[in-house]
């Protein structure tokens, strides 16, 4: 048998390098499809959690609150708690920063100015030791180092960061903190693998008074962590959490398991998505390796009548299939890096855009996500191969030496197969009253499936119903030739069916994202042209990184209000807060804004209600209104009571009514600004949002405003409608991951009609032959070969234009409604469809040129004589 | 029966045509230095042991294979020099195939079968469906026209192939081992009608064979050895050719 393998498998696999390349290639991009999508989710989370890990060194504990920070007085608190063996303060903030002094330059060129995104970590240099956060460089002392970084301004950064901007001692670092850019002074290059690794080196390391002082924050912290005796940890954490009532005292992995709640959701999106790849991979391998089988059919049948039995036919192939599908997984393990490298940037931006997650751009190999690739591929190569060997093997040898009429004539059950999609059809719909019901966010991902399975089981059905209505029409446009293409289809159904399904798949799942995005396109944008009323919006430069710990001068803010052309002015201020205890507990948001300007010129939009009025009674009363998303998560809704803990205590807040908010899916609590400051203690604000008076030139006061900011103030200053751009284009971005799926549909189509027609030009090698025999051009039989990849195409996109409309219909009202809260107005687009349709036709038609070169060439004689 | 003219060019002529496979020392030849002139109307038997040479002949007769050296014409056209199309509408208007496997479409009906040559040559289905009907009648088929080959006895497949070598009017008739496939009865029916079809036609016949009986129907007998005609004689009906 070994000595077989060497003949038949080896020497024709290293025989037709082309032919084994383009076998091996179709493994390994199914494999590296599957392995991309979800190595770059995975690594997004990874990363969040090995920053956590990273800057809580050897915690076990962390104290800390919402909003910007922590007092530090509460330190002590902390220390005297029995049962803790160290603790520890730090502040944490993401700044914009830039290597050298500061550099005045034009405000438009702010990003270009400010290329760097870094973590500024404030820590006590003398109660460091134990947490082992920062290690020196080897044979360094740590006393010069503490000392070092006693001094005014000091700051050490990773090797990392140095060698990429230049760094040394002694050399100068300025970072944005309230958009007041504030020089900082190397003093120390230090090495710490878990920094590096875990935001690829970007954080700059300071005496926390240091960094209190940059970030003007003045006694605040942002946690402390602590190292409890491991044996009581839980009995010092229920201590710390009596002794400091407000506060939080957690695991440094509960922050981890908070954020991973928040963005379950698109993690779950990503992961439906890299199976939906793995499905359309599974047709692409099948193909792939079916197509290499079946140019070996003459050979199994020699083999059977020179006595090869039917297991060792089956012996053979699994051989093949398992060397191709080793070689190809083992390749789609490498490209899927190399495309999770490229989606990783993508993921992180939109974890960073919708949920405020910060995240280095670092890919982390998950030897889980590799196994499962590269069994997939092999798995599924295996089957590709045996599929095919086991019929052939079936085959009486004389039949399968003539390649001819009988193999491919067994009857497609393709009434059964309907009949089994329109029962996964039923389920769906039940599966989907099931999980509205229920409110059960896994059911809408069951029910997508169930709608794929069907649509795909409808294709057999549908290609015979449609080809032989189109038949007709057929031979009037295209001639007998374009006939004999249409019928070689109905005859090669079962072969067909699978390129179809796969095709419809493809289609399905880029025509239902299309819908859902354009519907939810249309719904923000609508949302923001409303509710955007403001004229400027003004913020501290970098406020979008460094987040809670901004604030606006008083000073500014007060001269703001006085401007000429300012009507009225709408502050913000935000706190992050964590609503729920234990598994359940995620983070949201708290926003504090001017109830009396909302409900004046604002245009917030309420589920149910008149905006003007739940603001002015939410004003008189000092209630809150929350996001539609926060009433769904929470399941809270107008008049009832939410309970959350503040700097101040524990506020108990009367819901007044629901808006309608597409801007985080976390959920925010809205309060008016007088009642954010006394609960959250900060009556800082972050932001503004100017109300111009009739006729006022937005221009004017802009330049108005930057005068007033002075040199030493870096304002963002936005007009309305470069914020609406800037709000859609974040939106944008955030569906770019799921565009790869666009791809896929197209690769998909091309691969999957060149491997399906490719065998079934081999197959019918000798008809093809007949006809050149017989007069058939060379442009009648490509015509042949290619009526029947447009088909494919056609039939393909019509019925994925379909299965799109349906799953689109599941994604608006019950994945995104159950996932994220989001009411989505349902727009459908029958221009999207015509374009499908198009798209894939002309990609299916053109890939049918490589299989049709190959057809024109059958006039071979010996093709004609005895198969 | 149409009659052959003397001034009518040859339903099919091979001048000095030699094809050879391979190159240096592995070069085979499969056809060395073959002369042959087939008049319109006649029925030609090529003979020959396995590598003779018939095959090759009979792929240079069909313009499937291009002659090393020499020329080849068909139906008083010279092949060398035309390209692939122009060979494929020779082949398409001149020439009619059968083959020992009978090479059916499995997805045409019978009737479809018969009428595709004209079809592929731009004939329109009104026209040709009748012509294919009438064939159909003629080789004894008429009721199975709408049947799909598979269907189909060996004999008739090979019925339905001689009526699709026939339907375009083809001045010349290949056959390639019509009766190989056949029990001795279905052959020498296969045989008498490809004979008699074609003579209604004034079609030539040339047919290539292992079997003694249907060489012993042909007007003439060519024997190849070697890629070379060793014997050309014409044949007493009901002789046994040497092969």
């Amino acid at each position: 048998m070994i000595r077989l393998l060497r003949w038949v498998i080896l020497r024709r696999l290293t025989g037709e390098p082309l032919r084994t390349v383009w076998t091996v290639l179709g493994v390994a991009l199914g494999v590296a499809v599957f392995v991309g999508i979800r190595l770059a989710s995975d690594s997004a989370m990874h990363s969040f959690a090995d920053t956590v890990d990273a800057v809580a060194g050897r915690a076990n504990l962390e104290v800390w609150a919402g909003g910007d920070g922590l007092d530090e007085r509460a330190f002590p608190v902390v220390v005297r708690t029995p049962g803790v063996a160290a603790a520890a303060p730090a502040v944490q903030v993401t700044v914009r920063a830039h290597a050298g002094g500061p550099r005045p330059g034009a405000a438009d060129s702010l990003r270009a100015r400010w290329p760097e995104t870094l973590l500024l970590l404030g820590v006590d240099p003398l109660r460091e030791a134990p947490f082992a956060r920062v290690a020196l460089p080897r044979g360094a002392d740590a006393g010069p180092v503490t000392t070092l970084l006693s001094e005014p301004r000091a700051v050490a950064v990773p090797g990392a960061l140095a060698r990429r901007l230049r760094l040394a001692a002694g050399d100068t670092l300025t970072v944005l903190a309230s958009g007041r850019p504030e020089p900082l002074v190397v003093r120390a290059i230090v090495e710490s693998e878990a920094l590096d690794h875990a935001t690829a080196g970007n954080v700059v390391v300071a005496d926390i008074a240091t960094a209190q002082e940059v970030l003007r924050r003045p006694g605040a912290i942002d946690r402390i962590d602590v190292i409890a005796d491991p044996a009581r940890r839980d009995a010092v954490r229920a201590a710390l959490q009596r002794a400091l009532p407000n506060l939080r005292v957690e695991l440094p992995q509960g922050r981890t398991r908070q954020v991973e709640n928040m963005v379950r959701a698109f993690r779950l999106n990503l992961n439906a998505l890299s199976f939906i790849a793995l499905f359309v991979a599974a047709t692409l391998i099948f193909n792939a390796v079916a197509m290499s089988v079946i140019r070996l059919r003459r050979e199994i049948g020699m083999l059977r009548a020179l006595g090869l039995t039917r297991g060792g036919v089956r012996a053979l192939f699994t051989a093949e299939g398992l060397a191709i599908g080793l070689t190809g997984a083992a390749l789609g393990l490498a490209l899927g890096t190399a495309f999770a490298r490229g989606a990783l940037g993508a993921v992180s931006r939109t974890l960073s855009d919708l949920y405020l997650v910060r995240t280095a751009g670092a890919l982390h190999p998950s030897p889980a996500t590799y196994a499962t690739g590269l069994a997939v591929g092999i798995a599924v190569a295996l089957a590709s191969a045996l599929l095919p060997a086991w019929e052939a093997a079936q085959t009486p040898p004389g039949v399968t030496m003539r390649q001819g009429l009988l193999v491919e004539a067994q009857p497609l059950p393709v009434g059964r197969w309907a009949a089994l999609g329109l029962a996964a059809l039923a389920a769906a719909a039940g599966v989907v009253a099931w999980a509205v019901a229920v409110r059960q966010p896994y059911g809408g991902f069951a029910a997508a499936f169930l709608v794929l399975a069907a649509f795909a089981l409808f294709a057999p059905l549908v290609t015979r119903v449609l080809e032989r209505a189109g038949e007709p029409l057929v031979r009037r446009l295209g001639g007998i030739e374009a006939a004999l293409g249409s019928r070689y289809l109905r005859e090669s159904v079962a072969r067909a069916s699978v390129v179809i399904a796969a095709v419809t798949v493809a289609v399905g799942m880029t025509v239902s994202l299309t819908l859902m995005v354009r519907s939810f396109r249309r719904t923000v944008d609508t949302w923001i042209t409303q509710t955007i009323r403001g004229d400027l919006y003004v913020e501290p430069y970098g406020h979008r990184e460094t987040g809670g710990a901004t604030a606006l001068p008083a000073a500014f803010v007060a001269a703001a209000r006085a401007a000429p052309g300012v009507r009225a002015v709408d502050t913000f201020r935000g706190a992050r807060i964590v609503v729920g205890t234990g598994a359940a507990a995620r983070p949201a948001v708290a926003i504090g804004v001017d109830f009396a300007v909302q409900r004046d010129l604002g245009a917030l939009r309420f589920v149910h209600g008149d905006a003007a009025a739940i603001l002015g009674r939410a004003l008189a009363r000092g209630e809150a209104v929350v996001t539609e998303s926060f009433a769904y998560h929470f399941r809270l809704g107008a008049g009832d009571t939410l309970a959350l803990d503040v700097p101040a205590g524990r506020a108990r807040l009367r819901i007044a009514g629901v808006l309608y908010d597409y801007s985080t899916d976390a959920g925010v609590v809205f309060v008016d600004r007088a009642a954010f400051a006394r609960l959250w203690r900060d009556p800082r604000t972050e932001s503004l949002a100017l109300y111009l008076t009739p006729g006022a030139d937005p221009a004017a006061v802009r330049s108005r405003l930057l005068a007033l900011a002075g040199p030493d103030l870096v304002l963002a200053v936005t007009p309305n409608r470069a914020l609406r751009e800037r709000a859609l284009q974040v939106f944008d971005q955030t569906f770019q991951v799921t565009w790869a799926l666009q791809g896929i549909a197209v690769l998909v189509a091309v691969l999957g009609v060149i491997g399906t027609l490719t065998a079934l030009v081999l197959q019918r090698g000798r008809e093809l032959a007949v006809l050149r025999a017989i007069g058939a051009t060379r442009r009648q039989v490509a015509k042949m070969v290619v009526v029947e990849s447009v088909w494919i195409g056609a039939i393909g996109a019509v019925l994925g234009c379909a299965c799109g409309t349906a799953l689109a219909l599941i994604l608006v009202h019950v994945i995104n409604r159950q996932f994220f809260g989001w009411t989505i107005r349902f727009a459908l687009d029958p221009w999207l469809f015509v374009q499908a349709v198009a798209v894939v036709v002309t990609t299916a038609a053109l890939a049918g040129l490589v299989p049709a070169r190959l057809a024109v060439r059958r006039v071979a004689p010996e093709a004609m004589r005895a198969e | 029966m149409a009659t052959a003219h003397a001034a009518d060019p040859p339903a099919l002529r091979f001048d000095h045509v030699s094809r050879t496979y391979g190159d240096g020392a592995r070069t085979v030849h499969a056809l060395d230095d073959v002369t042959l002139h087939v008049p319109r109307g006649q029925f030609l038997a090529v003979v020959g042991r396995s590598g003779s040479g018939k095959s090759t002949l009979l792929n240079l007769a069909a313009g499937i294979d291009t002659p090393t050296a020499g020329e080849v014409w068909i139906a008083g056209r010279a092949v060398s020099g035309l390209d692939d199309d122009a060979l494929t509408r020779l082949r398409r208007d001149h020439v009619g195939v059968v083959y020992q496997f009978f090479n059916l479409l499995s997805t045409l009906t019978v009737r479809e079968n018969v009428a595709l040559p004209a079809l592929l040559g731009g004939a329109a289905g009104r026209d040709v469906m009748p012509l294919a009907d009438a064939l159909l009648d003629e080789v004894g088929l008429g009721a199975r026209r709408d049947a799909k080959p598979h269907t189909l006895s060996g004999g008739e497949m090979q019925r339905t192939a001689i009526a699709r070598a026939l339907v375009h009017a083809p001045a010349l008739v290949l056959a390639d081992e019509p009766t190989g496939n056949l029990d001795s009865r279905a052959a020498a029916q296969v045989v008498a009608l490809l004979r008699a079809l074609a003579a209604r036609r004034g079609a030539t016949v040339v047919m290539v064979t292992h079997a003694a009986d249907a060489a012993a129907e042909a007007d003439r007998v060519v024997e190849l050895s070697d890629g070379r005609i060793v014997a050309d004689t014409p044949a007493a009906r009901g002789a046994a050719p040497r092969a």
